[in-house]
């Protein structure tokens, strides 16, 4: 089996089982505002990786390269990007946690913020394009 | 740099996707190539050039900034 077909099979039983759990979850204990939001933001991060991994595998079966150069320099430079931003937001989070006297640092925050750079860059030089001059 | 994949694309009948099967590469890639918002590796300009049959000088326009 190859690896995309994999892929996309782990990141849908992945999330029928997060939907099962999170059915059963919510039935047997009062869930506030915030858990929704946080298993809303994670069903959608498994929903849209699925969709990722179904257009490649569609891909592949037309020979269509998943990655080629352009793809790859633009997760490149997404990423080159993203870093120092996302070394901020840490900075933040810490300085925040620390201040506020908490002993527990938010890394689910950090984690998902740090996406969501990531993300942003991304979509920013694919709008943009990619200038090497 | 610039470069005449759109003219010569259309000169010789191409569709992007055409031109992305024979290169290697995804039609998104032939997209933005075209709209001058990425400069490609020498190999893929080399591809590109060989499927028009010129040479990459005649296919990608490198203009003198300084």
């Amino acid at each position: 089996m190859k690896t995309t077909k994999l892929l996309f099979l782990s990141g849908l039983v992945g999330t029928i089982a997060f939907s099962i759990s999170f059915y059963r979850l919510s039935t047997s204990i009062k869930l506030e505002t915030a858990h929704y939001f946080v298993f809303t933001l994670v069903l959608l991060t498994m929903i849209v990786s699925t969709l990722f991994y179904f257009r490649r595998l569609r891909d592949e079966r037309k020979g269509i390269p998943a990655d080629d150069e352009f793809s790859l320099a633009l997760s490149k430079s997404a990423a080159r990007n993203s870093f120092p931003y996302s070394y901020g937001l840490w900075v933040v989070i810490l300085i925040f946690a620390m201040f506020s006297g908490q002993n527990v640092i938010p890394i689910g925050v950090g984690i998902i913020g740090m996406a969501l750079i990531y993300a942003l860059f991304w979509l920013y030089h694919k709008r943009k394009g990619l200038s090497n001059d | 740099m610039t470069n005449r994949i759109k003219e010569l694309r259309a000169r010789d009948g191409l569709t992007q996707k055409d031109l992305a099967q024979a290169v290697n590469v995804r039609r998104e890639t032939i997209v933005f190539l075209e709209q001058d918002k990425y400069n490609p590796s020498l190999k893929l300009a080399y591809d590109i050039s060989q499927v028009f049959k010129m040479g990459i000088e005649e296919v990608f326009l490198f203009e003198d900034e300084a």
